[in-house]
């Protein structure tokens, strides 16, 4: 019955243009009256809920950045962040609390991310746990030990990973144990933590020790929807170690953006400090405002 | 990303809204840091204030965590350059003490160095350390005491000068009262709004289920 019913209404529609063609209603009522009565019963009885195509906004090109100067948004010296975000930590123990900075961009959504390693004028982590991949007992392995490596090895090494017992936070693979690293098939249990050993990452190289040496005291840091985050201190800096780390990021940072290509504009929009547990303040650029009544020796040392 | 006026309200307004005792809040947030019970600078002569308390609450040790929790941020706000530290340990039968080491007022600089407080620890490890040659001690026992009370036996002790709050801050905190009342008021109604559309969804679709039914005859 249905296909019929189309056909008929298809036919309704050509019929329009012409006039002195019958109408739908004509046809209908010379053609199926049966028709016309089921067609009725049904209709009547079902409540039709007509839903609207929702229009999706689209999303929008770049992130949006409000104006801080239009606002009057309050914004921060160094060493009056610094004294909120302590007093707000106090009595923590200071293993487990750091100063964490990060940076909103003016970019585009898509496009090129910003990341990197750094090596921070004053290390947040100095005490990194690092493993080498190498042919066991050889010369490389031996050098890895004196630049500090608290693990080398290839089947030993891989065993510990089996069986979890991994007592390490940075793996490094020397070129020439690149094969066995990938029979032993460990990305499954590596590649969560984040530890398997990648060329793209730098970590599995020529030069172990350079490496060690390089990975002891650097920082990552990646762009992820437009901020980039990353922990730039410890809460015992004084305001001069930790400006000499937010200057030297925010240098490296600048210096990639203005590397990128004019069709991506890139540009730092906004900085802000906070710690593990505080509040998020941004900074004004400056160590200390003139007003500040805080000097510089009040926010370093012990908490 | 949140808009500006929400992230300047979440900076300035309280951490959580549903403690009915307005002294019994987290304070992380920068009014709440800057007065309130606790905001008064210490005389130079304190060089440092050495907490210790366990972990659970037992044998009287919760006045201690919410003094820690509730007024050293604000001691410490205003007294950025006096060390506190803070040992927690497992053990409730020691009773809870706050160790403030003073200055003595006649002594003269000693050569030997005073021995070295470790840094605030969650393991036992930062025990309260005897004082240096021209130091004294002066001990509150906090077992069984509400942090007010140990408040006002530290400002006794430590003769501190309590700091009333600005002009201005009272005006922040009275628009931050004003609010939080608007707040509750809409939340009120936007949920009133919400039981009432439901209810209406909730009575269609009764409908239409009975409805359905009687074609189904």
């Amino acid at each position: 019955m249905a296909p019929m019913d189309r056909c008929l209404a298809s036919m309704a529609r050509l019929s329009l243009a012409h006039p002195s063609r019958p109408t739908l209603s004509a046809a209908s009522r010379c053609l199926a009256p049966g028709l016309l009565q089921t067609q009725k019963q049904t209709y009547a009885s079902v409540v039709r809920i007509r839903q609207k195509a929702k229009k999706k906004k689209p999303v929008p090109k770049d992130f949006r950045r409000h104006r801080l100067d239009k606002t009057e948004f309050p914004q921060f010296s160094l060493v009056e962040a610094m004294r909120i975000l302590r007093a707000s930590e106090v009595g923590k123990p200071p293993g487990g609390v750091k100063y964490e900075l990060s940076v909103n961009l003016k970019t585009f959504r898509n496009g090129p991310v910003i990341k990197s390693s750094i090596r921070l004028p004053n290390p947040v982590q100095s005490d990194w746990q690092i493993a080498v991949i190498c042919p066991e007992g050889s010369a490389i392995a031996n050098d890895a030990i004196n630049a500090g490596a608290k693990a080398v090895g290839e089947n030993t090494l891989f065993e510990a990973i089996k069986n979890e017992t991994i007592e390490f936070d940075r793996l490094i693979c020397h070129e020439s144990s690149e094969k066995a690293l990938q029979q032993a098939n460990l990305g499954r249990i590596l590649g969560p933590k984040g530890l398997m050993p990648n060329k793209k990452m730098g970590t599995i190289v020529t030069d172990v020790v350079r490496s060690i040496r390089d990975s002891a005291g650097a920082a990552d840091y990646r762009e992820r929807m437009g901020v980039i985050r990353m922990a730039i201190g410890q809460l015992g800096h004084t305001p001069v170690q930790l400006k000499a780390n937010i200057e030297a990021v925010m240098k490296k940072i600048k210096t990639q953006c203005a590397e990128l290509s004019e069709d991506v504009p890139k540009d730092v929009h906004e900085v802000i400090l906070s710690t593990t547990n505080g509040p998020g303040l941004s900074l004004n650029g400056k160590l200390k405002n003139l007003e500040d009544k805080t000097v510089p020796e009040a926010v370093s040392g012990q908490m | 990303m949140r808009s500006l006026g929400i992230r300047w309200n979440k900076l300035r307004r309280r951490k959580s809204p549903i403690v009915r005792d307005s002294s019994l809040l987290t304070i992380t947030q920068l009014i709440d840091l800057k007065c309130g019970p606790g905001a008064a600078i210490l005389p130079p002569e304190v060089t440092r204030i050495h907490m210790d308390f366990a972990f659970k609450l037992n044998n009287g040790h919760m006045g201690p965590k919410k003094f820690w929790k509730e007024i050293l941020p604000r001691i410490k706000y205003h007294n950025p350059a006096v060390p506190m530290i803070v040992n927690r340990h497992n053990n409730n039968d020691r009773p809870p003490v706050m160790t403030i080491y003073l200055r003595k007022p006649d002594a003269s600089p000693t050569s030997d160095p005073a021995p070295v407080q470790p840094a605030s620890s969650w393991a036992d490890l930062s025990k309260a350390t005897p004082p240096a040659a021209d130091e004294r001690v002066v001990t509150i026992d906090m077992k069984n005491k509400h942090s007010s009370a140990i408040l006002e036996f530290f400002l006794a002790e430590t003769r501190a000068l309590t700091i009333a709050p600005t002009k201005e801050e009272i005006e922040e905190i009275q628009s931050l009262k004003v609010l939080k009342k608007e707040s509750q008021i809409s939340r009120a109604r936007v949920l009133a709004d919400r039981m009432a559309k439901k209810r209406e969804e909730d009575m269609l679709k009764r409908a239409r289920a009975a409805g359905g039914l009687a074609e189904a005859e």
